[in-house]
């Protein structure tokens, strides 16, 4: 009996190693994921910057310079990985925030300028050298470049390393989002054009999740990111919705989402914006 | 005599439970080590180990139905974001748009009737009414599990040239200038990301494994679904001709616009 008994405790404690290396296998598994997803990301932000630094000129480079640029890239990409896996809580995207610019005239000249320290990402036109968008709008909404190509909005996305403000906002079931955005964006003040295409990018990723603590920001994210129009632009609407995973429901003070339109109006030359983030 | 039964029985017993014990330790030792394995292959090989994964997931997923997540990145790749225009041949024209797939639907907006039906008013501008609510388009997201798109022919585009690739061609697809800057803004962060791209529209596949049927009926329907993968350097395909997936496309009376894609990884 006894002869047993240490093979059971043996069967046990091996069966005890299976079990914790199982676990931290697929931990360990996870956490490559999420390593090579922030690798792919870094490589992204250093293009973005290498082709603003470098200017538009450049793209049109030969063969070896692709060869260079692409080494550097893995370099630096090695070092920013290895910043990341230390502190990845910090990093965030600023996503899709596309700005509709309408005007009171046709053919009015306008100029969008984006002040921010973040890295920017992407961007559709692209800014001239100085970081400014200069298009020329129409009562539609239509937006043309000096070049004459259309758009229907401007879009940019950058980094984001603002941490926001979730002391007012709402706690929503992610099968719920539906009803809770065509409502909160209504009474925002986005048309429902804008709401349109506002719910279609952030409707999967909140139904993606059980819950959604979700808040609506405003001076933390207008400050980061500081938009000046040129002429002067009274009637300016910047909705940038902040959401973050929750497994159930959790008590939050309800925000006042007339504190986001203000005093907007639909008059004159007026712009609206939409984007968002969502937090880990 | 009993006595040396009994001891031949209690032999023989124990034996038996030998061997039982030492198989045991013989499948505990090869999980052990069939774990280490994985353990170093993961460190030195993690796309594999995401592959492999994947693959796993997805066999489950089809054997039992159950959902899982190994690595944490999803199950399957999905069909991202295509939207459905719908220009009426005059305005508040009823039409009935169905999709038929054996996908599992993420996310529909708005979502179909209980038939499956979109069941929508559309203008000539492409304006849709559905169930009096206005919508710019009909927006359905899926993740599929059984389908190899097709890359024998493409593209292999540099991430910084995807902008000029990509306004080139749509335009040459036959998307107006509207659907493309719409499906720019959405691809284009994604495809800036990777070093290149390996790029291919798809057509029959795409079309074969989407049913879409409309009613009343129209010849006039164009489908643009762009499949890539990030790679890491340059690599030779053959280019592919986009004027088949135009085919006969026209913007007269009723016709249908869609557009989507899928990231492989």
């Amino acid at each position: 009996m006894k002869f047993n008994f240490i093979y059971v405790a043996i069967l046990g404690i091996s069966c005890l190693i299976v079990g914790i290396l199982t676990v931290t296998g697929v931990q360990s598994a996870k956490n490559v994921t999420k390593v090579n997803n922030i690798q792919v990301e870094s490589s992204a932000r250093n293009e973005s910057n290498e082709s603003k630094e470098s200017g538009e000129v450049k793209e049109s480079s030969s063969g070896a310079e692709t060869k260079e640029s692409s080494t550097n890239n893995e370099t630096s990409e090695c070092n920013e990985s290895e910043e990341h896996s230390i502190d990845n809580n910090v990093y965030e995207l600023a996503k899709k925030p596309v700005i509709y610019i309408y005007s009171d005239v046709d053919d009015k000249y306008v100029e969008v300028s984006l002040d921010t320290q973040e890295k920017m990402l992407c961007e559709y036109p692209k800014r001239d050298e100085n970081g400014i968008w200069k298009v020329v709008v129409n009562r539609d909404g239509s937006v043309t470049d000096l070049d004459g190509k259309e758009y229907n909005y401007l879009f940019w996305e950058a980094e984001n390393t603002v941490e926001y403000d979730f002391s007012k906002g709402f706690c929503i079931k992610g099968s719920d989002s539906r009803e809770f955005l065509d409502k909160a964006l209504k009474d925002i003040g986005l048309n429902r054009k804008e709401a349109n295409e506002f719910i279609i990018y952030w409707l999967p990723q909140l139904e993606a999740n059980e819950w959604n603590l979700i808040s609506f920001q405003t001076d933390k994210y207008t400050e980061n990111y500081d938009l000046r129009v040129h002429p002067h632009c009274d009637n300016m609407l910047r909705v940038f919705m902040t959401f973050k995973k929750v497994d159930g429901p959790v008590e939050i003070k309800k925000q006042d989402l007339s504190d986001i339109k203000g005093n907007f109006r639909r008059e004159g030359l007026h712009i609206v914006e939409w984007g968002g983030s969502k937090i880990k | 005599m009993e006595q040396n039964q009994d001891k031949v029985q209690g032999k023989s017993k124990k034996k038996g439970k030998l061997i039982v014990l030492i198989s045991i330790g013989a499948v505990v030792g090869a999980l052990l080590s069939m774990l280490v394995m994985v353990a170093i292959i993961n460190t030195l090989f993690p796309n594999v180990v995401r592959y492999v994964c994947n693959s796993l997931e997805m066999a489950i997923n089809d054997l039992t139905g159950v959902v899982v997540d190994f690595n944490g990145d999803g199950i399957g790749p999905s069909s991202d974001k295509p939207v459905i225009y719908v220009y009426g041949a005059e305005d508040g024209q009823e039409v009935k748009v169905r999709l038929d797939t054996s996908d599992e639907m993420l996310c529909e907006y708005p979502q179909r009737d209980e038939d499956g039906y979109w069941k929508v008013k559309a203008d000539k501008d492409g304006r849709l009414i559905i169930d009096e609510e206005e919508y710019n388009y009909i927006f359905w997201e899926s993740r599929y599990k059984d389908v190899s798109w097709d890359f024998s022919k493409g593209y292999c585009i540099k991430g910084s040239d995807s902008r000029e690739f990509l306004e080139n061609k749509l335009e040459e697809i036959g998307l107006n200038r509207k659907e493309a800057n719409e499906f720019i803004v959405y691809w284009l962060p994604r495809l800036e990301k990777n070093e290149y791209n390996l790029i291919s529209f798809q057509d029959e596949l795409y079309k074969e494994h989407y049913k879409l049927s409309i009613e009343p009926e129209t010849k006039n329907t164009l489908r643009v679904y762009m499949t890539f993968k990030g790679i890491e350097s340059a690599v030779k395909i053959e280019e592919q001709d986009l004027s088949k997936i135009k085919g006969d496309f026209k913007r007269e009376g009723l016709y249908i616009v869609e557009w989507g894609g899928s990231e492989l990884k």
